[in-house]
C-alpha cells in the first residue's frame, strides 16, 4: 500500500523531468532548423478566408507579427527572404483595409528582399483596396522618386495622395517641386528624414539613415537625422 | 411572473458555476495578454488589440453559450428537479422561455465584463473611447444570444454532448452560408445551386452580426442594414424558442 502510494509521485517526478529534457531537446533541433523554411505552405486566401468564420482580421494580425519575426530572423541571419512576398500578400488578402503590411512589407520587399516589382504590386493592391488612405499613394510616389527615378509617375501618385484626407503638409511642396522639375535631392532628403522620424522599426530607421547619410555626402550637409529637418542654403 | 421567477433563479444557479468563471478569467487574461503580442509587431497595435479583443470575446462567449445552452435541459433531469418543476402549475413553454431568459442574463453579464474590459484596454491604448467597439461587443452579443438559442433547442432533445455538438456545427455553417451560396453560384449545377439557396435562407447567417471589420477599420456602419440585422436576429431567436418550447411541450419525462 505505501510502495504504491509512493509510486505515483515518483512517476509524476520521472515524467516531468522527462517532459523538459525532451522538450529541451526538441528546442535544440528546432534552433538548428534550416532557416527559411519557417512557412511550409501558405494556403490560398481565397480559400483560407471562408473557414476562419469571420476572424480573418485576428489571422491577418497575427500573421503580421510572424512577418516581422521572419524578417528581424533572417535580417540578421541569411538575409535571404524567400517566403515573404507570399506571406505579406496573403495578410493583405485576409485583411485589406490593413495598412501596416502594404507599407511596411512594401519597405522589406523593396529593400531588404530587393523585389521592387513584388513590392510596387503589394502597394498597388493596397492602394486599390484603400481608395481613401493617402498613405499607399505616397509610398508608391515615394518608390517612383527614389528608386525608379520616374518622376512622372512620382508625380501622378502624388497628385493623387494630395486629393485624400488626412495627407501630410509636406506633399503638395513636393508636388509643387516636381512641377517645377526641380529640387529632386532635396524631396528625396525630406522623404527619407520622413521615413526616419515616424519608423517604428530599428530596420527601417537604420535603413533611413543609411540613404540620409548618403545624400549628405553626396549633397553636403544639408540635412541632419535629429529631427531638425533639411536646412535650407 | 412564473418565467421572470425561473429566469432570475437560472441566472443565480449559472453564476454559482465555476467553470463559468474560470472562462471569464481566462478571457480577461487573454484580453490583457494581446497586449504583451503587439509589442513584437510593428505599427497598427490599436488594430490587434481590438481584433484580438473582439475575438476573444466571441470565442468565450460561445464556449460560455454553448456551455450553458446545452446543459439547460439534462441539468434539470440529472438533478431531478426538473420533474418537481412540471408538477407544479407551470407551463412547460414557461419553463424554456424562463431557462432561455436566465442564460441571456448570464451572458450579458458575462460579455458585458469582457466588453468594459476591451473598452478600457482600447482606452488605456488610445486615449479615447469608442463607441463602434460598444457596437460590435452588442453584435457579438446578438450573435451569442442566437448561438444559445440554437444550443437550447438541441438541448430539448438531445445529451448535452451532442447539443455541444450539433451548435458549433450549426456555428460553423452559420458562418459559411454566404461563402456556399457564392461556390454554389460559380461552379455548382442547378440542383447544388437550390440546395445551397435553401441552406442559405435556413440556416443562421451569423456573418450579418459580424461588426468587427467595420469597427477596428473605422468603416461606416449602414444603420439600416444594422437594424435590419437585429431584426433578423430576433426573428430567427423567437423560431428557434419557439421549436425548442414545441419539442419540450412534446417530451415525455418518465
Amino acid at each position: 500500500m505505501r510502495k504504491s502510494g509512493l509510486a505515483i509521485p515518483m512517476l509524476l517526478v520521472v515524467s516531468l523531468l522527462g517532459s523538459i529534457v525532451l522538450a529541451a531537446s526538441l528546442d535544440r533541433r528546432g534552433a538548428r532548423a534550416t532557416t527559411g523554411e519557417e512557412w511550409l505552405f501558405l494556403p490560398d486566401a481565397a480559400q483560407l478566408k471562408p473557414l476562419l468564420l469571420g476572424f480573418h482580421g485576428v489571422a491577418a494580425d497575427l500573421l503580421w507579427i510572424q512577418i516581422v519575426q521572419y524578417v528581424g530572423t533572417h535580417w540578421q541571419t541569411d538575409r535571404k527572404f524567400p517566403q515573404l512576398s507570399k506571406a505579406l500578400e496573403l495578410a493583405t488578402s485576409l485583411d485589406p483595409r490593413f495598412l501596416e503590411p502594404y507599407r511596411l512589407g512594401g519597405v522589406y520587399l523593396l529593400y531588404l528582399s530587393r523585389q521592387p516589382e513584388a513590392a510596387v504590386s503589394l502597394l498597388e493592391k493596397g492602394a486599390a483596396a484603400n481608395p481613401g488612405r493617402w498613405e499607399l499613394p505616397h509610398d508608391l510616389g515615394r518608390y517612383y522618386y527614389l528608386e525608379a527615378r520616374d518622376y512622372a509617375r512620382a508625380l501622378r501618385w502624388w497628385e493623387h495622395a494630395v486629393t485624400l484626407p488626412g495627407r501630410p503638409d509636406y506633399l503638395p511642396r513636393f508636388v509643387a517641386r516636381l512641377y517645377a522639375k526641380t529640387g529632386h535631392e532635396e524631396t528625396a532628403l525630406e522623404l527619407w528624414l520622413n521615413l526616419y522620424r515616424t519608423a517604428q522599426n530599428d530596420h527601417v530607421r537604420a535603413l533611413a539613415r543609411e540613404e540620409i547619410e548618403r545624400l549628405k555626402a553626396v549633397n553636403g550637409p544639408r540635412v541632419t537625422v535629429d529631427g531638425q529637418g533639411p536646412r535650407r542654403p | 411572473m412564473r418565467v421572470a421567477v425561473i429566469a432570475l433563479n437560472t441566472f443565480k444557479e449559472a453564476v454559482r458555476d465555476r467553470i463559468l468563471y474560470a472562462i471569464l478569467v481566462f478571457a480577461l487574461v487573454m484580453l490583457a495578454g494581446s497586449t504583451i503580442l503587439v509589442t513584437i509587431s510593428v505599427d497598427g497595435e490599436e488594430k490587434i488589440i481590438k481584433d484580438l479583443g473582439l475575438a476573444c470575446i466571441s470565442i468565450f462567449g460561445l464556449l460560455i453559450a454553448t456551455f450553458l445552452g446545452t446543459g439547460l435541459v439534462s441539468k434539470e433531469i440529472e438533478k431531478r428537479t426538473l420533474y418537481t418543476i412540471i408538477s407544479k402549475p407551470i407551463h412547460r413553454y414557461q419553463f424554456i422561455l424562463g431557462k432561455y431568459l436566465g442564460l441571456v442574463m448570464t451572458l450579458l453579464v458575462n460579455v458585458g465584463v469582457m466588453g468594459l474590459g476591451l473598452i478600457g484596454l482600447a482606452y488605456i491604448w488610445e486615449g479615447t473611447s469608442s463607441v463602434r467597439l460598444l457596437l460590435a461587443v452588442l453584435f457579438i452579443f446578438l450573435e451569442l444570444v442566437l448561438v444559445t438559442a440554437i444550443a437550447m433547442l438541441f438541448s430539448a432533445f438531445s445529451s448535452p454532448a451532442l447539443s455541444a455538438l450539433f451548435t458549433l456545427c450549426l456555428f460553423v455553417a452559420g458562418h459559411l452560408s454566404a461563402d456556399l451560396r457564392l461556390f454554389a453560384a460559380q461552379f455548382g449545377g442547378a440542383a447544388t445551386k437550390l440546395l445551397a439557396e435553401v441552406l442559405f435562407f435556413l440556416l443562421p447567417n451569423l456573418s450579418r452580426l459580424n461588426l468587427k471589420d467595420q469597427t477596428v477599420h473605422g468603416i461606416a456602419i449602414d444603420g439600416g442594414t444594422m437594424a435590419l440585422s437585429v431584426v433578423y436576429a430576433i426573428f430567427y431567436v423567437a423560431a428557434l424558442v419557439l421549436a425548442a418550447m414545441a419539442i419540450f411541450q412534446r417530451r415525455d419525462f418518465k
